[in-house]
């Protein structure tokens, strides 16, 4: 095979197995790999209603047909399993450089099962496969054990690994890789330490064959030169996302105290010129020319000697503004403590969110927070909250269930204070500023995310839209253009590509088809087809565990509470019932949100169709 | 009819201008291309070919520069992001 390495590897906890797999030509073809492959192989291994903390769940480790080659940002890993936050499918992605790594060591993907005996690690040396004793690692922070297991293996090999929340399977805990790059949503590291497995250590020396190695290069050229002329390279490369942070809060997007949307005193101290001051070295992933990664530092004050990865726009937003924090040392502490635990910054924050909320509203006391008072913006509180969380010490343990299952075990009306979607807590895009990307948040097969699809493009920067400009605040005709993009997203993660390189559907065609020769990559209508048809087989996954389109629900506040703040979006809420129920008529779906057999069987999903009940 | 408009600059042009934030004021009304010439010449520095940079009137991102202004509007002038 071009392109691919032509091998799934299987590893199996409980009994200490490897199997290698052949990459079959006919799943290539249908699904052309990494999102497709992980959705195909959870949907065909996972029986329905497993418990996502049992050996049964399966973690699927998967890269892109262009890892490894000359191709940017295409490098990324992707992790699927069924999630224990929001009882999904669920797929998360990471940057670094394992992607590139699990392909030199000669794999498309790795698809983890059972559970070990005891804390293991596996070491993947090309075709060497070894389970190692994880015993001395476990409990260790990310950073720790990446040295250390540098230290006992290769000091070059790449790394994914779990941190004490992992392993206390707080169910937003994430995967880290290199300590650089997190697949942070959905709680991957809780599957991982439900595995009692705490890293994957690669080490590869192989590498992809071209198919058409001329033709490949010379669009390797033509994707270096879009990447340069975007609008958005100086920005990413002088200040990664932070550079969002300050103009996404203008715009309204950047939701404040815990999605209230009122004003935040102080927001200019996340202007662009005043996060800049604490970059000391600037990095980036394997194949990507953006570097869009920095490094911190804090200098002065009582944060002083903080070195750690910069705080992406989310996470300024998740343990910021969101908290009504706008102690700026204070967040980049807060965000190097969930990097060293190992949690997802974002529900993270929306988790420390709802407890201020509760504290203010009386539903809890200081009685249930170990005697601490909790205050919006308290700079010292909020990280002592992500620290608990991560440790599961007192209020944290009740928040490491996220803020679903925390309002559940609180009761008392604390329901209306939680903010997710499936389970899945909100990111820092308020659904009421922009309705498609809100649509497809509701109907995402993960829950709330901000990377699943949605008209971002059209409604946030001015692209028209099949020639005509888009108003954001619009409820009318958001379901076709929520749906193209949700299947363009799911298509260009067929690769993994970085979201940030701006990969269009043509120019993605043609590197597919010049790196692996196969047919049916040439034509790109037959690229986004495959994308359509993933985001029903995840969508059909989800159908099969119980799900349909009672759980495509908004919480309270943004149907119900107009933002109140004098951001463009003033007076708005989210019109739910009429965005779905175009939404459902344009993805070909029935009113309760579920495909319909013929949908799936135009989509080449027939054996699919035979695994739901209608 | 006279116009007063906020302007801010964010990232490199705080750098350039050596400016965050300032007023302008006109005694006639004005378009975003009008402000946009009226800044650079004043404040010496190219914001309508660079294509790297964003213009929000109010929180809005401007795509064509014939928008009119307002009297009090606020013009923030930022380099093209992406958050996530």
């Amino acid at each position: 095979m071009f392109g691919y390495m032509g091998k799934i590897l299987r590893v199996n906890l409980t009994h200490r197995k490897v199997a290698f797999e052949t990459l079959k030509e006919e799943v290539v073809k249908k699904f052309i790999g990494g999102r497709g492959l992980g959705a195909w192989i959870l949907w065909n291994e996972l029986f329905p209603r497993l418990d996502p903390f049992g050996p049964e769940n399966k973690l699927v480790v998967s890269v892109g047909p262009l890892a490894g080659t000359k191709a940017q940002g295409a490098h990324r890993i992707m992790v699927q399993f069924k999630s224990p936050l929001t009882g999904t499918y669920f797929r998360s992605l990471s940057g670094g450089f394992l992607g590139a790594e699990l392909k030199f060591a000669g794999y498309d993907a790795i698809v983890i099962e059972g559970r070990a005996e005891n804390p293991t690690y596996i070491y993947i040396c090309d075709d060497n496969v070894e389970f190692k004793d994880a015993s001395v690692v476990w409990g260790m922070t990310t950073d720790a054990v990446t040295d250390f297991i540098r230290d006992e293996t290769d000091k070059n090999a790449r790394i994914i690994t779990i941190g004490p929340a992992g392993e206390r399977l707080v169910r937003f805990a994430a995967i880290v890789t290199d300590t650089m790059r997190t697949a942070a949503r959905g709680g991957g590291g809780a599957v991982m330490g439900s595995k009692n497995l705490k890293a994957i250590v690669v080490r590869g020396t192989g590498k992809p064959k071209i198919y058409d190695e001329e033709k490949f290069d010379e669009l390797v050229k033509e994707q270096i030169e879009k990447i340069r002329k975007g609008r958005a390279f100086e920005s990413l490369h002088n200040l990664g996302t932070s550079m969002a942070t300050y103009p996404e809060y203008l715009s309204g997007c950047f939701p404040t105290y815990n999605y209230r949307q009122e004003e935040l005193p102080n927001i200019e101290v996340f202007k662009p010129e005043n996060l800049a001051k604490y970059i000391v070295k600037h990095y980036g992933c394997y194949g990507c020319m953006l570097r869009c990664g920095k490094l911190f530092k804090v200098s002065e004050g009582p944060y002083a000697g903080v070195v750690c990865e910069m705080p992406e726009y989310e996470t300024y937003w998740a343990l910021g503004g969101n908290l009504g924090n706008t102690n700026v040392e204070s967040i980049i502490y807060a965000n190097m403590l969930a990097d060293t635990y190992g949690l997802d910054t974002i529900s993270t924050g929306v988790a420390v969110g709802f407890a201020l909320e509760l504290y203010e509203k009386g539903i809890i006391s200081k009685c249930e927070t170990d005697g601490v008072k909790l205050r919006w913006g308290d700079p010292d509180v909020i990280p002592e909250l992500v620290k608990k969380t991560a440790l599961r010490i007192g209020i944290g343990n009740i928040l490491a269930e996220g803020v679903k299952r925390a309002a559940e075990i609180i009761g008392r009306g604390a329901e209306k204070y939680a903010i997710h979607v499936k389970g899945l807590e909100l990111p820092g895009h308020d659904p009421r500023r922009a309705k498609s990307r809100g649509l497809s948040m509701a109907t995402s097969p993960i829950g709330a995310s901000h990377t699943i699809g949605g008209g971002v493009a059209y409604e946030e920067r001015g692209v028209p839209y099949k020639g005509v400009r888009v108003d954001p605040f619009a409820a009318e005709g958001k379901g076709e253009m929520t749906i193209i993009t949700q299947s363009e997203h799911a298509a260009i993660e067929t690769g993994i590509m970085c979201l940030f390189v701006g990969m269009d559907m043509e120019l993605y065609s043609k590197m597919l088809y010049a790196a692996t020769g196969v047919d049916e990559f040439k034509n790109s209508n037959n690229i986004l087809l495959v994308g359509e048809r993933i985001f029903n087989l995840e969508r059909a996954f989800n159908v099969r565990e119980g799900f349909d389109g009672r759980h495509d629900r908004m919480p309270e506040r943004i149907v119900k509470e107009p933002v109140p703040r004098s951001a463009p979006s003033k007076g708005q809420i989210f019109e739910e019932e009429t965005l779905l129920k175009d939404y459902y008529n344009a993805c070909g779906w029935d009113e309760r949100g579920i495909p319909t057999g013929k949908k799936l069987a135009e989509l080449g999903l027939e054996d699919v169709v035979k695994g739901l009940v209608f | 009819m006279k116009v007063k408009i906020f302007v801010e600059f964010a990232g490199k042009l705080v750098r350039m201008a050596k400016v965050s934030g300032f007023w302008i004021f006109s005694e006639e009304e004005l378009t975003v291309k009008d402000l946009i010439e009226k800044i650079e010449k004043e404040k010496g520095v190219k914001i309508a070919e660079d294509p790297s940079t964003v213009i929000l009137v109010n929180g809005c991102s401007i795509e064509k520069l014939d928008v009119k202004l307002r009297d009090l509007d606020k013009v923030v002038i930022t380099p093209f992001s992406i958050g996530g």
